[in-house]
């Protein structure tokens, strides 16, 4: 896989190791270390992917994200080290595609990266992991070779997740996928259903491995046992 | 001439004169110098011989163009301090004598050595020579609207003219431009180089400034500023400057005068639009107007919607100017009537005035009328001599005549009538007069009685033992009777002080005291009423007491011979005090009130800790918010690096892994300073750490320190005199200070030039200089940067927590660190150190 991801970060340090990571998997990296850079480059070059820190000297790394919706629906990480901040929902809901808090493995930021470029439409028909198998379009689950019964709405929320797989959902887009966009309350039956679903699904329940929660923002699902 | 002109100035003036034509400008660039062009063009088209005086393109391209053939006299070239400076040719215009001259730019100060200072005299000069003249000018160059002006777009015109000059003119034409349009022609380039047009759009050519200095030419055009003023400033929202506006004093003492004072007072503050201010000295050293009745004063000021304050103190004069100054005041009004005649006789007004300084001070001159209350304080038992010269001259008259008329009917009446009469008359005198002219009366009576009506009449001899009796009885009971009557009256005179006294006192502790401060007043005047010399409160500090505030001179314990319980732990004692059952009664009831002032002091004590502690919570979360990020910010690179090693997707290459290795190495680095400079931040606010001072030398504690700074690649110039002496310190908490510096100095200071450290011996102290060439911390912010874990700015953390440490440090060292500006640019860091000591 390959692609032009430009990274915003002010500090050098991390930009180094990122850079060089990305670059090792084949990516092609431009750096920027403030918001005007960052806004200066896109302006030229429209990368394919945008790792944007929120905390920037100047312009901050929100700002950057408001000016870039204006016109591109590029996919964008959003990093940031402040923990529990209104910020990171601020910047999904401003359209940030993902979200990941410093300090971070970079094996996860390799993931997110890789699943936010892959395309959206790009549907998976079955899905198979070491733990159990779905076939979407037949509708038939399996786990250990014996069949799983899963109600409607769980394949519908299967779906979603399974075909952004490795992206974080979050829970207004699966609600208005499953329920429909006017909708919004239904978080409740929401965390119902997923719980039913990795009781059904995961090996370990109360441990989940491939459909994994982000507090307060949505779920993920990771189909390798990542 | 014209017509117009002959009506408004007769004959002789317009006869000699040329005319004035001005095209009045919101704001540059409307197109003043275009339109004047233009109108020349028409004029000389109609054959009239024009002439170009001085036009201004700014080079403007269009404006330029406009001048195309026209004559233009060359301008005179002033030399002033090697800068050539280039000025209309007066004397050339003059010489030439053309019909009509356009010269630009009215407000313009000429260069020094040309022959007006303004242009606007040149203007005149022209005009007086009978030329013609169209000229141009700005709004904002208008003397009268000036300050408002300023006050718009804050921008300070230091070139004016005088309205008249402009207003002489025979026509004033407005140049008109909405400001949208003039908006649009700034950035089109066409007003200003393009440089210069972002500031200029944001700063004076902000259209909420253009829109204003529309409506005020407009304004100007119609003669209304001065009543539109106002509303101008209002709606305009400009709240600062009515800040800065007037603030009006105004001194008033309770007579009847105040009123006619007050009003004229608000009348000239509501002109200027000040801020009113009606304050009442009471004087405390003399009291002399206790007769002072300040309800009206006080009533009125209220309605002016002004602010009334009573102050007491004892210089009339240097109180009113101190509150004025409080106050910020630029104002003084003060009455000059008859009846204050305190302020006659310490010459207050006279002690204002010279005091006052930049305050302006006007003395209204108001009615002469009595005070409201006619009581004065008297010395009892003594009458004003005139007084008693009065009465002595009725008593010259009221005897003999009834002398005169008892002696016609002496017959009718017995001679106890007649000692009645007397002692009727005797007894009035006295009571009009006091003792003294009581005692003469009866003496008079006595030698009157004798010798008119007892026998032997005519004689001063007394026939009869029971009539000398008689006149010994009637001296002893007149001049008895006189003394008790004196004594009456002065008995009701002190009941009228005390509770004219007791009025002050209520008055002046109904101001509710919530400040140490404002506790004082109010024993300042109790002190005046009882005219002793100390009044103070005392607190109760285990089994002594200890002055808590204190009115006068600090007494001997031995001399505070009253004393009265305002709470558990206040007593208020005054000394050498005479006090009887009243009096008492009367302070029982003001402490009182000092036990309330003293209670709202704690309750604002309290009210003010709990800010403190609140201050202190938000310091905290800001400094938790600060530290987590300088704490993450090395992990998040430590992790991103490591993790990177661990990956087992790809196959680094021994130079991408040292790459990590090292980026993740500095990092550890970084946080183990942070989390040292934390920890002892904490141990230093514990008061955990114990310096061990020995004699150490400086270089060495120099060298230590760099080792352990990351010094991001920057050089150091490292200049310590090999022979300075040995210093007294802890070197590992000196090490410390200086690695938080120096790491500073690295991380602010540019990369190409060097971080500089010296050290010399001043005095008693040897100085250690680390000198940086970096933006430097403004003044301002210095003393924050010290106490708590500031940052100079967002973008660059981490520096406050260093710089917090290092003064802590210092200060357990008994060193001193401060901040001094690097020539040039910078921060220059001084720390102070003791020398070592000589075993």
């Amino acid at each position: 896989m390959s692609g032009r991801i430009l990274v915003v970060d002010d500090e050098v340090q991390i930009l180094r190791a990122v850079r060089t990571n990305l670059e090792a998997r084949g990516f092609l990296v431009t750096t920027a270390q403030s918001g005007d850079e960052a806004l200066r480059f896109i302006g030229d070059t429209v990368p394919d992917l945008v790792i944007l820190d929120l905390e920037l000297p100047g312009r901050s790394g929100l700002e950057v994200l408001r000016t870039l919706r204006t016109w591109t629906q590029l996919p964008v990480i959003i990093v940031s080290s402040r923990s529990g901040d209104p910020e990171k929902m601020v910047a999904l809901d401003e359209g940030a595609n993902d979200f990941l808090a410093k300090p971070f493995a970079m094996g996860d930021l390799i993931m997110r990266v890789r699943a936010s470029l892959r395309p959206v439409d790009d549907k998976a028909t079955t899905v198979t992991t070491s733990d159990f198998t779905l076939d979407l379009v037949q509708r038939r689950a399996s786990r250990g070779g014996e069949v799983v019964e899963l109600a409607p709405i769980e394949w519908k929320i299967l779906e979603v997740l399974v075909n952004s797989e490795g992206r974080l959902v979050t829970d207004a887009t699966l609600i208005g996928e499953v329920w429909g966009p006017e909708l919004v309350h239904e978080e409740e039956s929401l965390r119902r259903h997923v719980t039913q679903i990795r009781r059904k699904l995961e090996p370990e329940p109360a441990r989940p491995r491939y459909f994994r929660t982000e507090p307060g923002i949505g779920y993920r699902f990771y189909a390798a046992n990542a | 001439m014209n017509e117009k002109c002959r009506l408004v100035f007769g004959d002789t003036w317009c006869m000699s004169k040329g005319v004035l034509r001005v095209y009045l400008g919101l704001a540059p660039g409307v197109g003043k110098t275009f339109k004047m062009l233009d109108e020349g063009w028409r004029r000389r088209e109609r054959g009239s011989d024009v002439v170009i005086g001085l036009v201004e393109t700014h080079d403007r391209p269009l404006t330029a163009a406009q001048i195309r053939d026209m004559e233009v006299i060359p301008r005179k070239v002033y030399e002033y301090r090697g800068t050539k400076i280039e000025e209309m040719d007066l004397d050339a215009v003059l010489a030439r004598r053309p019909q009509l001259a356009l010269v630009d730019e009215l407000a313009h100060t000429n260069a020094p050595g040309a022959r007006n200072e303004k242009r606007w005299q040149d203007v005149e000069t022209l005009l007086e020579a009978g030329i013609d003249v169209i000229t141009t000018v700005n709004i904002q160059h208008l003397e009268s609207v000036n300050d408002v002006v300023e006050k718009i777009t804050s921008i300070v015109q230091r070139e004016t003219v005088p309205d008249a000059v402009v207003r002489r003119a025979e026509q004033i034409e407005l140049v008109d431009i909405t400001p949208e349009a003039l908006r649009r022609r700034m950035a089109h380039g066409n007003i200003y180089p393009a440089e210069k047009v972002d500031a200029s759009l944001s700063n004076f050519f902000r259209s909420g400034n253009l829109t204003a200095l529309r409506e005020l030419s407009l304004l100007w055009l119609a003669d209304r500023v001065e009543d539109s003023l106002k509303k101008y400033l209002d709606d305009h929202d400009i709240q600062e400057s009515w800040e800065t506006r007037e603030r009006l004093i105004v001194a008033v003492t309770g007579s009847d005068s105040d009123e006619a004072l007050l009003r004229r007072a608000a009348r000239m503050a509501s002109r200027t639009g000040a801020e009113l201010f009606a304050v009442h000295v009471i004087d405390s050293g003399a009291l002399q107007n206790r007769d002072a009745d300040t309800t009206l004063a006080r009533e009125l000021t209220l309605e002016f919607e002004g602010t009334f304050q009573e102050i007491v103190d004892e210089d009339v004069a240097t109180a009113l100017v101190a509150f004025a100054r409080a106050e910020r005041g630029t104002q003084i009004v003060m009455g000059s009537s008859r009846d204050r005649q305190f302020l006659r006789r310490t010459g207050t007004i006279e002690k204002v005035l010279r005091q006052a300084r930049d305050l302006d001070v006007h003395i209204i001159a108001a009615g002469g009328e009595r005070p409201r209350r006619a009581w004065k304080r008297r010395k009892t038992g003594t009458r004003s001599p005139r007084r008693r010269a009065e009465t002595l001259v009725v008593g010259a008259v009221v005897l003999p005549l009834i002398t005169f008329v008892l002696s016609q009917i002496r017959s009718s009446v017995s001679l106890s009538t007649v000692f009645l009469v007397y002692l009727i008359a005797v007894l009035g005198l006295a009571g009009i007069g006091g003792v003294l002219v009581g005692l003469i009366a009866a003496l008079v009576a006595s030698g009157l009685e004798n010798y008119y009506f007892v026998a032997p009449l005519h004689t001063l001899q007394v026939a009869r033992p029971d009539d000398a009796v008689a006149i010994v009885a009637f001296l002893v009971f007149a001049g008895g009777a006189s003394v008790l009557m004196n004594l009456l009256a002065q008995r009701s005179r002190e009941a009228e002080r005390a509770k004219a006294e007791a009025e002050i006192l209520a008055k002046a502790a109904a101001t509710v005291a919530t400040t140490r401060e404002d506790l004082v007043p109010l024993l300042d005047s109790l002190r005046a009423v009882f005219a002793v010399p100390t009044v103070a409160v005392l607190e109760r500090n285990g089994d002594e007491w200890a002055t808590e505030l204190l009115s006068g001179e600090e007494a001997d314990p031995a001399q505070l011979n009253a004393r009265f319980a305002i709470d558990d732990d206040h007593i208020l004692v005054m000394a050498e005090a005479a006090l009887d059952h009243q009096d008492r009664q009367l302070i029982a009831a003001f402490t009182g009130r000092v036990a309330a002032g003293l209670e709202s002091q704690r309750l604002a004590h309290e009210a003010a800790a709990r800010d403190a502690i609140a201050q202190v919570d938000a310091l905290r979360s800001a400094l938790l918010r600060a530290v987590s990020h300088d704490l993450r910010t090395p992990l998040a690179t430590i992790e991103a690096n490591v993790s990177s090693l661990l990956a087992n997707d790809v196959r680094w290459s021994p130079f991408e892994q040292h790459n990590f290795l090292v980026a993740a190495d500095r990092e550890v680095h970084r946080l183990t300073r942070l989390v040292t400079n934390l920890l002892d931040a904490g141990r230093l606010e514990a008061k955990l750490i114990t310096p061990r001072v020995y004699n150490v030398a400086l270089d060495d504690v120099v060298a230590g320190a760099l080792e352990s700074t990351d010094a991001q690649g920057r050089v150091f110039a490292i200049d310590i005199p090999e022979d300075l002496p040995l210093i007294a310190t802890d070197p590992e908490l000196l090490e410390r200070v200086i690695a938080n510096i120096v790491s500073n100095a690295c991380r602010f200071g540019p990369p190409d030039q060097p971080v500089r450290i010296t050290a010399g011996v001043t005095g008693q102290k040897v100085e250690l200089l680390i000198i940086d060439r970096g933006p430097g911390i403004p003044e301002a912010k210095r003393s924050a940067m010290m106490v708590s874990f500031q940052h100079l700015s967002d973008e660059r953390s981490g520096a406050g927590l260093g710089l917090s440490v290092a003064t802590g440090i210092m200060e357990l060292l008994g060193g001193e660190l401060r901040f001094d500006d690097t020539p040039g640019c910078g921060l220059t860091v001084v720390l102070e150190l003791h020398l070592g000591t000589t075993p």
